[in-house]
Formats: C-alpha cells, structure tokens, sequence
C-alpha cells in the first residue's frame, strides 16, 4: 500500500526516469538492444521444477474415475496432496517487521506469510500498515507474491508497469545488476531455486478486514511492490510502484525470529 | 397364428413338447422386443428360469430352443437393471458361457462357422448382462470359458480380416467379434485379469479389430483396450507399440478416431488414450494428449448425446485429476467456462421438487441424466481446480458457486458429495477462503453435511470443513461456534476410515497456530487418552496427522509444551516419538509411508527442544532419540534434514532467558554431530546449509565455552 502523499502527488524520484529508453545512446545498459547470452533453462532447472510437487512421494494414485462401480462412491477424488511448502523464512506463518519510507515520513509494517507455494511460484499473506490515515489506524490488506522463476518473468506485463518501469525499479536491487541485460530476453529465466535473492512481486488485492470495501479515503492499494528477499540475511527490501503514487517508496522488513514451527495442509 | 393369452404362453413355455415351447418362446420373443411393460409382465411371471434351464445341453434340448432361449435373454437384459439381477440369480451367466463351447473335433474356424447363429446369441445376451454393475464378472476365468472366447475373438477377427469371405457371413461375424470383444473389455477389471488377458494373447486380434474399419467394432476395441491399458503400463505399452496389418501404428490409429466422426467413437476413443496417459506411458507434457484428447473432450462436453455428455465430464476429470500439467492444459483449452455453462444449464430448471419425469428411451429417465451430467460436471470441476490457483479463480468466475452450494443440499446423495470435492477443490485458496466462498454462504450447508445419512458425503464435507477451519479463514469461528469442533472429535472415533482421517485432519488445521485456550478447549473434548490411541492408530496417515497435531499443540510457549508433557506423559510421548525416528529406519528402503510420520515427529521434538530446561533435557537424556536424530541428518530428503538441523539449532541456542544445558555440548560431541553438521554445509540444498551453518556456529561458540 502506498503512503498517501502529504503534498499534491508529484513524481519526486531521485533517479530520473528513463522514459525514453536509453539503448540509442548506450547500448550496454539498455536492457532491450543489447545482445548477450540468453540463459536457457537448465536441466537442473527443468527437473527440479518436475521434483517440487509431482515426482516427489504422492502417495499411490488414486484409480480411475469412470471405472468406478455404480454404487462406488469416494471422498476423495485424488491422493495428490498439497502440503505446505518453504525456502529460507519464507514458510506459511512467517513473520516480518519493518518499514516503508517515503521521504522523510516513515510507517511501521508488519507482514505475515500465510501460504507458500514454491511449485507454482508463488505466495500469499498479510501487509499491515500503521498510521495511514486518521480513520483507519492501521490497515491490514491480503497480497499475493509471484516468485521471478521459471513461471513468472522480471518482466511484469501488466498492473500498468511497462518495461522501462521495471528496469528502473529492479535496477535498485544490487542483486538484480547481473541480470540488468538478460533479464528481459526470451528464454530467461531466473533459477531462484538455490539462489540466495529471490525476487518477487507483491500485489495487494483487498483489505482483510473487509474485503467489499474498494476505497478508503486516503489510502490505495492498486500498485505492487517490487520486492527482493535475501536468505543468508532473511531481509526483505521492495519498492512500491504505481503510476499516481510517490515513486520508489522503500520498503525494508526483518524476520521475526522464531525457532518452532506449526503446520497445516489443505485437504 | 393366433394370438395365445399371457396364462398359455407361460403354460406352454414350461411343458415338455419342444414344438409348443418353440411356439412360445416366438411369442414371447417378438412381444417383449422394444416393450418395456411386456418385459416387466414376463420377467416376473418367473419364466426367466425356465430359459436358463433350457439353455442347458444336458436337459437334451434342441440347439434352436437353446439359440431362442439365449436371444430371449438377450432382450430381457436390454436397459434393465432389475431384470439383470433376476437373470443373473437365475444362474445365467455360468449357462450362456457354457453355450460358447465348441466342438473339440472340429477345427475352430469350421466350428464357429457352424454355430454361429448359437454364438452370436449367446455373446449378445452376456454383453447386456454384463453391462450392468450388478454383474459377477469372474465366470470368465474359471475352467476352458476363457479358450473358448479367445477362440471365437481370433477367429472372428481373421475372418473379416480376410478379404475372400462371404458377405452374409461377414456381418455375423463382425457382430460376434464385436460383442466378444465387448465382454473382454467389462470382465477385465483387475491387474491380474489384464495380465492373463495378454498372455492369452488377446492384444493382436483386438489391434486387427481396431483397424477393421466397422465402427461398433472399433469402438468395441477401444472399449477393450481401456480396461486392458489402466493402469497398466506394461500393456500399454504393448498396445501401443503394437502394428496394424498395414503396418500404422496402434497409437496412430486410436488418435484418427478421437477425431472421428462418430461422438461415440471419439469418446470411446479419447476414453482409451486417458487410460494409457494415466499408465504413465507418455512423457510430460504429451502434446497429442494436450492438443487432441483434451479439445475432443471439451467438444463433447457439449454434445447433444445424453450418454457422451454423462460420460465426457467423467473422463475429463480422469485425464486431469493427478496432474498439474493436464490442469493447467485444461484452463488454457478453456474446459472450465464450458463445464461451468454445463453445471448452470443442468442446475437451472432443476427445481427437483418440479421436474416432470419424463422417461428417454434407453437410459434412466430424463431426470437421472441430468443429474448424472450435473454430478460429473461438479467432479471434472472439482479435479480442473485440485492444484492450480488460476483455475479456481477461473471457476469462480465463471460463477459456479451458487450451483455447486446449492447441489450440497441436493435430494441425492452422489450430488452433495460432487459438491462437496468441488468445493473442497476451491477451498484450497487463503485468498477465496477470505472473500467469495464467505459470499457464497458455503458453511451452512457444509455443516448440515456433517450430519448426513451417507458416510461418504460426511467425511467429503468433514475434508471441505479441514480447508475452512485453518487459521486465515473468516469462517474457523462460525464452524466452532456452530458445533463444528464437537462433530470432529465425534468423527475421530468413526469406523469409516476416511472420516476419521478427515476428522483428525480437522483438529489438526484447527491447531495451526492456536493460542493456548483453544488448544486446551479441544484436548479437554477429545482427551490425551484417545490422542495417544490415534498417535498409535493402525493406520499411518492418521498417526501422521495426530503427530502434526501434537506438533501444532507444542508449537508456542512453554506452558504449551508442558501441557503436552502432563497430557500425553512425557515418556509416553517420547517413547512414540522415538519409535517414529527408528521405525522409518528401518524400513527406510524407498517406502514413501515410513517417512509420512519422520517429519511430523522430527518437527515435534524442534518445537520440544525451543521449551525450558527440563524439556531440552528430556531429549537430551534418550541416547536412542538423540542418535536416531542425528542418523537423520543425512536422510535423503532436505526437509528431514533441515529439521535435524533445527533440533541442534534449539537446542544448543541460548539467549538472555534460557541457558544452554551443560551436559549438551559432550553428548552432541560424543554422537558426531559437529562432523555431520560439516558435511551439511556443502548439502546440495541451500536451506541446509544456511540451518547447518547456524548449528555448526552455535556448537562452536559451545565449545569455546567448554574450554574456558
């Protein structure tokens, strides 16, 4: 979620935006024009998406559906389960403290991971936001992550945020810097598997409290947030984006250390 | 002629002159074809006996009594389910195989030939009896039966084959090998009936039947060939790679008739080719699987053919239920708006209390139809939506909340359990949870459920209700307010299997993340006593969900843990625990079930080790407990040996409140661990590592501590 801007909403960035794609004057920091090595999938890569949900111990399937005698009923439908799944702190009940920044004003946020799900690349969980606004004191909305991997692409393609815009959002991760010239070519693809930065996107959809409720005066959650997350530190940075909010919005959070762990699965 | 009564036909019927019985079985024959009241008159007027008796040789009955008595059978068995039953208590099937037999002193092919009226008959009516669900489909098995029909499948199928054979012959003979082939594909039910089936050699005549160009039997030949091929991926194989006399393919072939003209054809055809995916014969993704199968399925979908529409749905749900790749397929081919539009039409005008039940000739009746395609279309739905977000979010968007809320309170029963996996399938989201399944009202229903008279549908509702009492569910109060909680402690002591494992299920979501009260409010209803029954329970998938629960119960502060020491006892619960660890050793061979309750239990002892000094020494004074965890630090799975890391991680921790144990340090040393916690640090899994570091680095500054 975006702070609201005190002022009349400007663009107050302090990297100028290259709306015009700089490739025409330097062809190696232009993410479009340059030539480099496009990264295939790996092998690696190709059968450890395979492992992540199918090949690893299902238990025996479950028989045909149309051979079943007429006064055959089941409960079940498949054995295939859908167990929780993790990668460094990000596991379902998860916690997260920090703030976000925007200029010199700052709020306190609180995130909670409430489900992971590493074979289709993605997650979900809780944004809470302390202060936004005189009426709502603290705001807690639901988001869900998309993981950059093999399914989903640095490249956004949608929620308004065109090429150049995620070019200058990802280049502010120093992690993201040896990807700045391959991560928007066909067939790349980042193996965030064993990588110790996983970049995602998080995009805000409702508030928990009331999920009818479309606005609140003075707080909007239709942009996303590019984040990045490291495991050796288990800190998480990200930046909000939206074409009427304050650009570059900094988002930083640390893990809430915790040593045991509660479970659950979908049935 | 003149028309005789009712009263004489049956009189005559059971008299010893062959004449009148020939008369009467005319007359019977020719007023029950096509008339079901005529049917229902003489099926109960008891005269079903008497045709199997004359079906016996030994009762030295003319060959052409016997054909007319076969063929009356026949008729009878056409769409009946109760008249099925009557004929087959009456000791049929046995009877109309025996009639299969053919002469040993003749050679097979003249000996078809001259009792092919006799065959014919007799495999039509078997092919009806066996139709239906009702039937013994092992007779088959037993003594020369099996001889006989490959003998008449083999020559049947070389006969058409040939191409210097005469016309009038050739239709009887397609007829027979059709229905042969027809009683294969409904008697072959198990991997062992399929194996002996192919050593039988029964794969070659059906590739020829499969290529003979006459549709019925082709599509005899799919038939045949599902239930060979499922799950089975030897003959699946070998059908496939099996060739027609004009050297094509077997595969080839079976994708030419998914697009074949006929709807009936295609499905038979797209029915056999989901049953040889599902054999795992294909590598993933299988394009032809992707691009031809699955768009015919969806096309038939909408068929105005009652039988393909029942059935489509059905297959569809085969085809995609066990794999994500097929799922996701099935949403980018836009099967869900298609199956939704089906749920809608079928659900619409079915006010049940209003529809007029008007009978189709053929099938169950209008009513039952409709309700049978609703059924599937709430099951292939619940199968698309299993494992992939993008298609529950598609499937609540094509609005099939309101069908699939409003089939839980259907009259029959195989609808609310539809409904129920459907809704299971689209509970599998924190983001639906929280928004349109609140909406959609969906608990109401889904509680009443817990009460129904069919087990089935309460233990489907039991796993929909394990979805909607996680933590991050607006609905978990109103099912424990409601007297959801009660109802699953009640079913953890069910006799069906599948209620008491959803049950346990229950309790343990319910338990994610409690806070202490609630923990204590459902230990005080289902009571240590019997958590310890289930943690030893026969079966493991229930010991392993009780261990989670346990696990979620010690999750928290120490007064949690304690409350799980005083409960279970603390011995008590090491000695499962510990038992857990070493079991799974032992059989540690590959078996998927062994480690079904190492993880539960190794995650247990994590949360046991975070606890206070006396629960840290607890673990630490079982030498058994303590090596088995360290046995398991190189386990061949990451998150077992993530969560021995975690182990040594708690505890070896200290901190401002708790101090390590001073004994710790000598018994991790003397067990190896420093060594095993080295090897981990080059662990191909970067979450290893990182926890094998964090260990290593606490042991370390341990010992520095020792040596001071």
């Amino acid at each position: 979620m975006p702070i609201p801007a005190t002022a009349p909403i400007v663009l107050t960035t302090t990297t100028p935006l290259p709306i015009v794609c700089p490739v025409c004057r330097d062809s190696n920091s232009c993410p479009k024009h340059c030539s480099n090595k496009v990264f295939t999938k790996s092998y690696e890569m190709v059968e450890r998406e395979l492992k992540t949900r199918s090949s690893v111990e299902q238990p025996k399937r479950a028989p045909s559906l149309a051979c079943r005698s007429e006064d055959e009923q089941w409960v079940d439908i498949s054995n295939q389960r859908l167990r929780c799944t993790k990668m460094g702190a990000l596991y379902p009940g998860s916690k997260f403290k920090g703030v976000q920044k925007s200029g010199k004003t700052s709020y306190e946020v609180a995130v909670e991971i409430q489900h992971v799900d590493l074979a289709e690349s993605c997650l979900s969980g809780y944004l809470n936001i302390k202060g936004l606004t005189t009426e709502f004191p603290e705001l807690t909305t639901f988001f869900e992550a998309e993981i950059i991997g093999p399914k989903h692409s640095f490249l956004t393609r949608k929620w308004q945020a065109e090429e150049q815009f995620d070019y200058t959002h990802w280049k502010r991760f120093p992690a993201f810097q040896p990807y700045l010239k391959t991560f928007n070519q066909d067939g790349f693809a980042y193996d965030f598997y064993d990588k110790d930065f996983i970049f995602m996107r998080w995009k805000e959809h409702f508030l928990v409290s009331d999920h009818h409720l479309r606005s609140i005066d003075g707080a909007s959650y239709d942009g996303f947030y590019y984040i990045c997350y490291q495991r050796s530190t288990n800190q998480i940075t990200g930046y909000y984006f939206h074409h009427q909010s304050e650009w570059f919005q900094h988002l930083t959070l640390e893990h809430v250390e915790e040593r045991s762990f509660g479970t659950y699965e979908f049935r | 002629m003149t028309l005789a009564k009712f009263e004489d036909v049956i009189q005559q019927l059971q008299g010893n002159d062959p004449v009148q019985v020939y008369r009467a079985l005319k007359i019977v024959k020719n007023s029950i074809i096509g008339n079901r009241t005529k049917k229902a008159q003489y099926a109960n007027s008891g005269i079903i006996h008497r045709l199997v008796q004359l079906l016996s040789p030994s009762n030295g009955v003319s060959e052409d009594l016997r054909m007319q008595a076969a063929t009356i059978l026949g008729s009878f068995a056409h769409g009946n389910d109760e008249i099925v039953s009557q004929i087959i208590a009456a000791g049929a099937i046995p009877q109309l195989l025996n009639a299969l037999t053919l002469p040993s002193d003749t050679p097979p092919a003249i000996a078809v030939e001259q009792n092919i009226k006799m065959l014919e008959a007799a495999t039509r009516a078997l092919k009806a009896i066996y139709s239906s669900g009702k039937a013994y489909k092992k007779d088959i098995y037993t003594s020369n039966r099996l001889d006989n029909i490959m003998t008449i499948l083999k020559v049947t199928t070389a006969a058409i084959s040939e191409e210097a054979n005469q016309a009038s012959q050739t239709a009887s003979f397609v007829m027979i090998a059709e229905l042969t082939t027809s009683i294969i594909a409904r008697c072959c039910t198990t991997h062992e009936e399929q194996t002996f089936l192919s050593q039988c050699g029964v794969i070659e005549p059906l590739v020829a039947l499969l290529h003979s160009g006459y549709t019925k039997a082709q599509e005899a030949a799919l038939d045949a060939f599902s239930s060979l091929c499922r799950e089975n991926i030897d003959i699946s194989r070998a059908s496939l790679n099996a060739r027609a006399p004009f050297g094509q393919m077997t595969l080839t072939t079976m994708l030419d008739l998914v697009r074949d003209k006929s709807q009936s054809m295609r499905l038979a055809a797209a029915t056999c080719l989901t049953n040889i995916y599902r054999a795992d014969v294909f590598p993933e993704p299988f394009s032809d699987i992707v691009l031809v199968v699955l768009p015919t399925l969806i096309k038939l979908l909408k068929e105005d053919n009652t039988l393909v529409q029942e059935k489509a749905p059905l297959i569809m749900a085969d085809l995609v239920k066990d794999s994500e790749t097929m799922q996701k397929a099935a949403y980018e081919a836009d099967a869900i708006p298609n199956l939704a539009s089906i749920l809608a039409s079928v659900s619409k005008e079915d006010d049940e209390t209003n529809e007029h039940r008007i009978g189709v000739q053929g099938s169950g009746g209008l009513v039952a139809s409709k309700e049978k395609v609703k059924e599937n279309c709430l099951i292939a739905l619940a199968a698309v939506c299993l494992l992939r977000e993008e298609c529950r979010t598609q499937a609540i968007n094509s609005k099939i909340l309101p069908y699939a809320v409003g089939a839980m309170s259907s009259h029959n029963p195989a609808i609310r359990l539809a409904a129920c996996q459907c809704i299971k399938s689209l509970s599998r989201s924190v983001r639906h949870l929280r928004t349109h399944l609140v909406d959609a009202g969906v608990i109401s229903p889904l509680l009443k459920l817990l009460d129904d008279g069919s087990p089935v549908v309460q233990a489907a509702a039991c796993g929909s209700l394990c979805n909607m009492i996680l933590d991050f569910s607006p609905m978990k109060k109103t099912v424990i307010e409601e007297g959801g909680l009660a109802s699953f402690v009640k079913f953890t002591h069910s006799d069906n299997a599948a209620l008491k494992l959803n049950s346990v299920w229950s309790l343990k979501n319910l338990l994610y993340s409690a806070d202490s009260e609630i923990k204590r409010t459902v230990m005080q209803q289902l009571g240590y006593d019997y958590l310890i029954e289930l943690l030893n329970d026969s079966s493991l998938e229930v010991q392993e969900q009780a261990l989670d629960l346990v696990r979620n119960l010690a999750c928290g502060t120490k007064e949690d843990i304690d409350d799980v020491f005083n409960g279970i006892g603390e011995n008590q619960l090491l000695d499962i625990l510990e038992r857990r660890l070493t079991n799974s050793m032992m059989i540690d061979d590959g078996g998927d079930n062994a480690s079904l309750t190492l993880e539960p239990a190794l995650y247990t002892l994590v949360n046991i080790a975070v606890g206070s000094s006396q629960h840290k020494s607890a673990l630490l004074k079982r030498p058994e407990l303590m090596q088995s965890i360290v046995r398991h630090m190189s386990h061949e799975k990451a998150s077992i040996r993530s969560s021995t890391a975690w182990c040594i991680i708690n505890l070896t921790w200290s901190d401002n409140e708790d101090k390590v144990l001073p004994e710790c340090f000598v018994i991790l040393k003397d067990l190896g661990v420093e060594e095993k916690l080295k090897v981990m640090e080059s662990d191909p899994e970067r979450d290893v590592r990182d926890r094998a570091r964090t260990a290593l680095s606490q042991l370390t500054s341990l010992s520095d501590m020792q040596e001071v």
